[in-house]
């Protein structure tokens, strides 16, 4: 499976593991609906402390997919829409494997049916 | 891609807080036919996995316990192997099996595949459940990855949805 090799496999690995968490979900739904956001307001709705929320932001900063911005202390969080359009076009190739697979599992059918497939 | 004259398109449903993935495609074949295109490796060979890439190894041992195996090689010489153990057999309507991928032999998944006819056509359920999603919050900072690839998919693929 090619495609989307910008990507390597530990960057893949980083963005799986940090998205496989549903906190950490809601941290990248709520920056891409509501702008850039301080660690303060992304604590709001979590029932979670600060420092577990912090923790959440490393691990999404690691995955490349928020970055924060060196202004002194509010330090906003920044989603990376680029990062998660890269990995996005990574996954399509999972669609395609399937595509591409069912397309000729159409025309195996079809032959094994002695039909044409129909165009 | 979307014409709708053509084949039905392939559904990946995706709940993105489970470590599940649903696809689903219907073919214009009885379930029985089908069923054969998905076990018998002269037929499995013929269809599965894009053209680049190349068979090596298809072995499947049809029965409860029995193992199967699928090797495929890329351009580049790099090998995927995945392979597993039948679990339940209700030919032609249903089999479970276990899936390792070679790359990643901690993670192995359930697949469920559900075969209904219906007017000559047949609709292609897969079900592929991972690894627990327990346990994941105590590697919140080590970067691994607790469930296999796919859920890793299936969550992303919800996610973009959403996002994009």
């Amino acid at each position: 499976m090619e495609a989307a090799r910008h990507l390597d496999d530990d960057e893949l690995d980083a963005v799986f593991a940090a998205l496989a968490d549903r906190t950490r979900r809601t941290i990248l739904l709520r920056l891409a609906e509501g702008g850039d956001a301080t660690v303060t307001e992304l604590v709001a709705p979590f029932e979670l402390s600060q420092p577990a929320i912090s923790k959440h932001l490393k691990v999404l900063a690691n995955a490349g997919l928020i970055s924060r911005s060196r202004d002194a202390q509010r330090r906003p969080c920044h989603l990376e829409v680029v990062r998660l359009k890269e990995v996005s076009e990574w996954l399509s190739t999972y669609r395609e494997f399937w595509e591409a697979s069912y397309e000729r599992l159409d025309q195996l059918l079809a032959e094994l049916q002695g039909t044409e497939e129909e165009s | 891609m979307n014409d709708p004259k053509r084949e039905p398109h392939l559904e990946i449903i995706a709940d993105p807080d489970q470590p599940t993935i649903v696809t689903r495609r219907s073919v214009k074949a009885p379930r029985a036919l089908v069923f054969d295109a998905f076990t018998k490796p002269e037929l499995i060979q013929r269809w599965l996995g894009p053209g680049a890439l190349e068979f090596v190894r298809c072995e499947v041992d049809l029965r409860v316990g029995g193992a199967w195996c699928n090797v495929h090689r890329a351009p580049d010489g790099a090998e995927f192997g995945f392979r597993g153990v039948f679990l339940e057999i209700d030919r032609p309507a249903k089999i479970v099996r276990t899936n390792v991928f070679d790359m990643m032999p901690e993670h192995e998944s359930r697949e469920t595949l559900e075969l209904f006819e219906e007017g000559g056509r047949t609709t292609i359920v897969t079900t592929s459940v991972h690894a627990t999603m327990a346990g994941r919050d105590g590697h919140l900072a080590d970067g691994r990855m607790e469930q296999g690839m796919q859920a890793g998919y299936a969550r992303l693929d919800a996610l973009l949805a959403a996002l994009l």
